[in-house]
């Protein structure tokens, strides 16, 4: 556990992306009329930020990457993305390159400060984004998605300075280093820094903000901030928990379950996939709750879900990008000429999703059950299973229409960033033990 | 230390009582001045507990930079944005929020922290020292989320102005003032949501 | 004065006190800018809490508590430069800064 209070940032990531960030800016003015040359710029420059990571422990390395991976499908998104104003995409491409810093910030941070600083940014970039989608609804899914960010970063803000006041220092909480007089402010402090960790992470109190950006942003970009959030909440939130287990396992427990219920009765009474998706969302952030609750074999299989969940969640939002902010009905998904790519990306996801079995969310969703099933026993595993079960009636829902799409429109152009998440979500699936093993390396257990 | 205390004690109750303000007025324009009002006292706060920098920066971003935008604002909206009916249900839950936190860290507080002697002030120095020593990764970062905070604030107030289609000559009208026909509310807002499916380009 | 001297206890206090005024505001607030006026006023109340934290208490890190605050300055200002923008878009396109109005989501 030590090694995950130690972590220095990859200071060569953020050197990296903040780069291309001045770079792209400058630029701006010619971008904007070339979205081709900006995607390359933003791919290169998130290719860049991986490489320093590489040389950091298993934690950093997985982090960066899913970031990296979330960052990557976003820009290749960036030139097909539904702006309100399409001369904004440089923006738009600086945006996603801090966004994707301040969640690697978030997640491989060595002290809290930064981590919350790497939050705020995050938080802040991904209500931007929201906001530039097209319409007057992803605006105002922004500015609730802003104010609960505001809200959960200032209980954070307030934990972090209880903590600071308890141990004296912005380390990651350790067990057995505080003072007894202070115990009592450092259980609030560190529960007041989880819970605005959770709400990266969406899960039961905190999620009207994230339901309706998820809904509502231009679905690239919505992607991205979904992605980004969650795979740097589950980190920060699995190093949180290393190190303060005694407040932390039962509160997220306890949160996962009623997530995985809420999330699962909001997502069946759905009859649009894009809201479906969002609810699912907050069942699936209860799972990894659940499983973070659970001891370091729980954290290593919330972070193994959350790769596969976010490269799942990046195809889905991919293969839907490109046709408006609108919500996508079941009974329309066939209408709405979705290309044959983009109808069998969507399908891929929905069935990794339902954890039907060959799929890699199926591994994800076993290796959260097991360990829920080893530290917790029956009946909250029970819960996660029929939240599971639930699930595959509620993703499998838009399947016939889009089965029949497939065989009506055999011939379009690939998208790029459907074949980069689905060629990820199908590695993911032949080889689910090696990720499972990088997490369980990563999470030192 | 007791010979400042009717200072901090006007100064907790002004800044109190000026809180309260800033959550109830009904007009913005007055939250706000209730909020510059709470502000200057915390500065004041601050100076007496030694904090001389800390207090600058209350008065100069607080009460100089932050207040004063929310004033810029709340003068461009016209009629200001008066409070509607606050509905019961949200009051009821909030107060039932607010008042389990408040018990529950009040209660908390009053229990886990003792009264420490007083430290000796450091002043800027140590501040210094501090922002360019072990906490250079946080300060610099602080670059990313102020560039972050740039970009969003100048890319969220040029989302409305048209497209290169509609080109310049409304342009200029939408930079220089708070123009409402560079987006037509209702109108603009509900046909482009129709309008989604279309492709962008 | 008779009363027991002012130390750490008192502005943890006051500094609760703020913030769970913050957080109603927030919460209850109409309107849009009332909500961010509380959102401000959260911040501020931690930095209260800080600073007498900083006066009070010596630690390993120089004036920590003081750093921290100015942190929370940084942060509150780019958070206002941003909510700001929204609320001013949101208004140019729904004439409106309630927040019960900006629920298009919601029907």
């Amino acid at each position: 556990m030590n090694v995950l209070a130690s972590i220095p940032p990859p200071l060569g990531s953020v050197l990296i992306l903040v780069l291309g960030t001045l770079v792209i800016l400058l630029l701006t003015g010619r971008l904007s009329n070339s979205p081709t040359i900006l995607a390359t710029i933003g791919v290169l420059s998130l290719l860049g930020a991986a490489l320093p990571a590489m040389g950091g422990d298993a934690l950093t390395r997985v982090s960066v990457l899913g970031v990296v991976a979330a960052g990557l499908v976003g820009m290749l998104l960036v030139p097909s993305a539904e702006l309100h104003n399409s001369t904004q995409r440089p923006e738009v491409a600086a945006l996603i390159l801090l966004g994707s810093t301040g969640a690697i910030v978030l997640a491989t941070a060595g002290e809290l400060l930064s981590a919350a600083l790497g939050l705020e940014t995050l938080s802040l970039s991904a209500a931007v984004l929201v906001a530039l989608g097209r319409g007057a609804r992803p605006l105002e899914a922004a500015f609730r998605y802003f104010v609960l960010a505001a809200i959960s970063f200032a209980a954070l803000v307030y934990g972090l300075g209880l903590l600071l006041l308890a141990t004296g220092s912005f380390a990651w909480p350790r067990p057995g280093v505080v003072d007894p007089t202070y115990s009592y402010i450092w259980t609030i402090g560190v529960l007041l820094i989880g819970l605005g960790f959770a709400y990266k992470l969406a899960v039961f109190p905190l999620l009207w903000g994230p339901l309706d950006a998820y809904t509502a942003g231009a679905p690239g970009l919505a992607g991205f901030v979904m992605a980004a959030s969650k795979i740097a909440a589950v980190v920060a939130l699995a190093r949180l928990a290393a190190g303060a287990a005694v407040p932390m396992a039962p509160i997220l427990i306890g949160i996962g379950l009623v997530s995985i219920i809420w999330g699962t009765f909001g997502a069946l009474a759905q009859r649009e996939v894009r809201r479906m998706l969002a609810y699912s969302t907050v069942a699936n952030a209860g799972l990894m709750a659940l499983a973070l609750g659970c001891g370091p074999e729980g954290r290593a299989a919330a972070i193994f879900f959350v790769v596969i969940y976010v490269l799942t969640i990046l195809l889905a939002f991919a293969a839907m990008a490109g046709r408006g902010t609108g919500p996508l009905p079941f009974g329309e998904v066939r209408g709405e000429g979705l290309s044959a790519t983009r109808a069998l990306g969507l399908t891929l996801a929905l069935l990794s999703l339902a954890g039907i079995p060959p799929t890699p969310g199926f591994w994800a969703k076993l290796a959260i059950l097991d360990a829920s099933w080893s530290a917790l026993g029956f009946w909250p595993t029970l819960v996660a299973v029929i939240g599971g079960v639930a699930g595959v009636l509620y993703y499998l829902r838009p399947l016939p229409d889009l089965l029949a799409l497939t065989r009506a429109h055999v011939s379009s152009a690939p998208a790029p960033a459907v074949w980069f998440a689905g060629a990820a979500v199908v590695v993911l699936g032949l080889a689910p033990g090696f990720a499972y093993a990088v997490a369980r390396l990563a999470i030192g257990g | 230390m007791n010979n400042a205390f009717l200072p901090i004690a006007l100064a907790c109750a002004v800044a109190l009582v000026s809180a309260v303000g800033v959550i109830l007025a009904r007009r913005p324009v007055h939250a706000v001045v209730a909020l510059l009002a709470h502000s200057l006292c915390v500065a004041a706060l601050f100076l007496i507990m030694a904090a001389d920098l800390v207090a600058l920066g209350q008065v100069l971003i607080y009460s100089g930079a932050i207040v004063v935008l929310f004033l810029f604002v709340v003068a461009l909206l016209p009629h200001g944005g008066i409070e509607s009916v606050v509905p019961t249900g949200r009051v009821v839950s909030a107060v039932v929020a607010g008042a389990a936190l408040l018990a529950a860290l009040a209660a908390g507080l009053a229990v886990g922290a003792p009264t420490a002697p007083e430290n000796p002030a450091g002043g800027v120095e140590a501040i210094g020292r501090s922002l360019f020593g072990p906490l250079i990764v946080p300060f610099e970062l602080t670059a990313a989320l102020l560039l972050v905070a740039i970009i969003g604030a100048v890319a969220i107030w040029r989302r409305q102005e048209p497209e290169p289609g509609a080109k310049a000559s409304s342009r200029a009208a939408s930079e220089g003032s708070l123009a409402h026909t560079a987006d037509a509310p209702g109108a603009t807002g509900r046909q482009r949501l129709l309008d989604e499916g279309g492709p962008a380009r | 004065m008779a009363l027991a001297p002012i130390g750490l206890q008192h502005f943890l206090v006051l500094g609760t006190i703020l913030f769970c005024i913050g957080m109603y505001g927030a919460l209850s607030r109409s309107n849009a800018v009332g909500v961010l006026l509380s959102i401000e006023l959260m911040l501020n109340a931690v930095n209260v809490i800080m600073v007498a934290f900083a006066k009070f208490i010596d630690t390993p890190q120089e004036l920590a508590g003081q750093v921290f605050a100015i942190f929370i300055m940084t942060v509150a200002a780019a958070e206002a430069a941003v909510g700001l923008a929204i609320v001013i878009s949101v208004y140019r396109l729904r004439h409106s800064i309630q927040v019960d109005d900006i629920d298009l989501l919601k029907n």
